[in-house]
């Protein structure tokens, strides 16, 4: 075969281009709000104040998924049952205190369930804290009002480390309250 | 010709580890090749400050972060069995916050250590903390308030046990 100059030059381009275009998309700074809501998966009831238990609400219930009502916070809180099973935690006083000073109160309902809408609070200054019956969150609430984006409900996708609580290497778990909080809040 | 399809699927190869490695910069263990102040000190004191304040999940403490901070009520490093809220922050953990912080502006940390942290009030580190450039996590700190002191002085090579304890106490 006589050897003659490659004229693949402006083919080389292409794997270059296209290698790129694969890589360079691969480390985004966050997950996009859509991805999270892509990975919540469909409806399994109909939409209401007890649907998605332990999921984060704020990220459909935000600006960016614009949902209605809109919230500043939402969460569920569990706890266990005799057994040890967990369960959705009723009637539990979720206060949430924000840098300014001020603070909101809420009940959980049947579901562990509680939020709280936007227009209740206009002035809210982030970092939060949080308290749940008896319970103290050490931490600070950043910047993102869902509870359940830091603690994420374990399940198939979810490298569970902690079999009592769900907690991971990148998740609280659940929240977890004490049994004897239920019911005091209404 | 097949010498032209090898070509060009060593070329798609390079490509797309050129691409990895550029993208993928903040996520991988990069070598402290530049000047940064004491890591004894950042460990002691300013890490357990920066973990607190900007470390949550939702901030400094989420998987692809810029500034990755790794810590007891934040996330967990991935070559260790902890979980968030767990253990105290392990050395493993404190070695990789102070190359993040580290890495964050590496020259101007550069320039910084050669001044004697005279230009530490330029460092990204801290006109982000002082929400004077654009930060998502808004204003953290306030010029001379403890969390100021404790960035700029472990900037300037002091001592900044205190002012480091002062920040850390008032979010408890
Ligand atoms: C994946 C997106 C998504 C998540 C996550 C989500 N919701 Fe919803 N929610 C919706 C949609 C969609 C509706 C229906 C809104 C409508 O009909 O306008 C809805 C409706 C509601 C309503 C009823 C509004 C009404 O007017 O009747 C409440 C209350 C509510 N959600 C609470 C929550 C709480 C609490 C959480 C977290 C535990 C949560 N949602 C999580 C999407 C979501
Ligand atoms: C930015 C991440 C993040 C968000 C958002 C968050 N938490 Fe937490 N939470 C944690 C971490 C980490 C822990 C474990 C250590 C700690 O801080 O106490 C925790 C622990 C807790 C605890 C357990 C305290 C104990 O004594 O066991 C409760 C209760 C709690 N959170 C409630 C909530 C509620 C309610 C919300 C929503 C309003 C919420 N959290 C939102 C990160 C978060």
């Amino acid at each position: 075969m006589p050897r003659v100059k490659s004229p693949a030059r402006p083919l080389i381009a292409l794997p270059i281009i296209f290698g790129l275009s694969i890589s360079l998309g691969a480390c985004r700074l966050d997950p996009t709000p859509q991805e999270v809501i892509d990975s919540l998966g469909p409806e399994s009831g109909s939409p209401g104040d007890t649907h998605r238990p332990g999921q984060p609400c704020v990220v459909c219930h935000g600006s960016y998924g614009a949902v209605s009502p809109q919230m500043v916070f939402g969460g569920t809180a569990f706890t266990n049952d005799e057994d040890g099973n967990v369960i959705p935690a009723q009637g539990v006083e979720v206060i949430v205190f924000d840098s300014a000073g001020g603070s909101r109160k809420r009940c959980t309902n049947a579901a562990g369930n509680f939020y709280l809408e936007k227009e209740e609070w206009k002035d809210v200054a982030f970092p939060l804290t949080v308290k749940a019956g008896s319970r103290r969150m050490r931490s600070l609430i950043g910047r993102d009002g869902s509870c359940g984006s830091c603690h994420k409900i374990p399940d198939v996708d979810f490298p569970e480390r902690d079999p009592e609580t769900g907690a991971a290497y990148d998740s609280a778990g659940y929240v977890l309250v004490d049994p004897a909080d239920q019911g005091a809040c209404q | 010709m097949t010498s032209t399809v090898q070509r060009a699927a060593l070329v798609f190869l390079v490509a797309v580890c050129g691409g990895l490695a550029a993208s993928c910069r903040d996520n991988l263990d990069a070598t402290v090749i530049n000047k940064c102040p004491s890591q004894e000190v950042f460990e002691q004191s300013v890490s357990p400050f920066l973990e607190r304040r900007c470390g949550t999940l939702d901030c400094h403490g989420g998987i692809a972060r810029p500034m990755r901070l790794f810590g007891q009520l934040g996330l967990r490093h991935a070559g260790e069995d902890n979980v968030s809220g767990g253990k105290p922050t392990t050395t493993l953990e404190l070695s990789a916050n102070y190359t993040s912080v580290c890495n964050v502006d590496a020259e101007k940390m550069n320039e910084s250590v050669d001044d004697f942290g005279n230009q530490a009030e330029n460092l990204l580190l801290v006109t982000k903390a002082r929400g004077t450039e654009k930060h998502k996590g808004g204003k953290v700190v306030s010029e001379n308030d403890a969390g100021d002191r404790c960035l700029r002085g472990w900037l300037k090579g002091e001592d900044v046990t205190d002012a480091c304890q002062e920040a850390v106490d008032q979010l408890d």
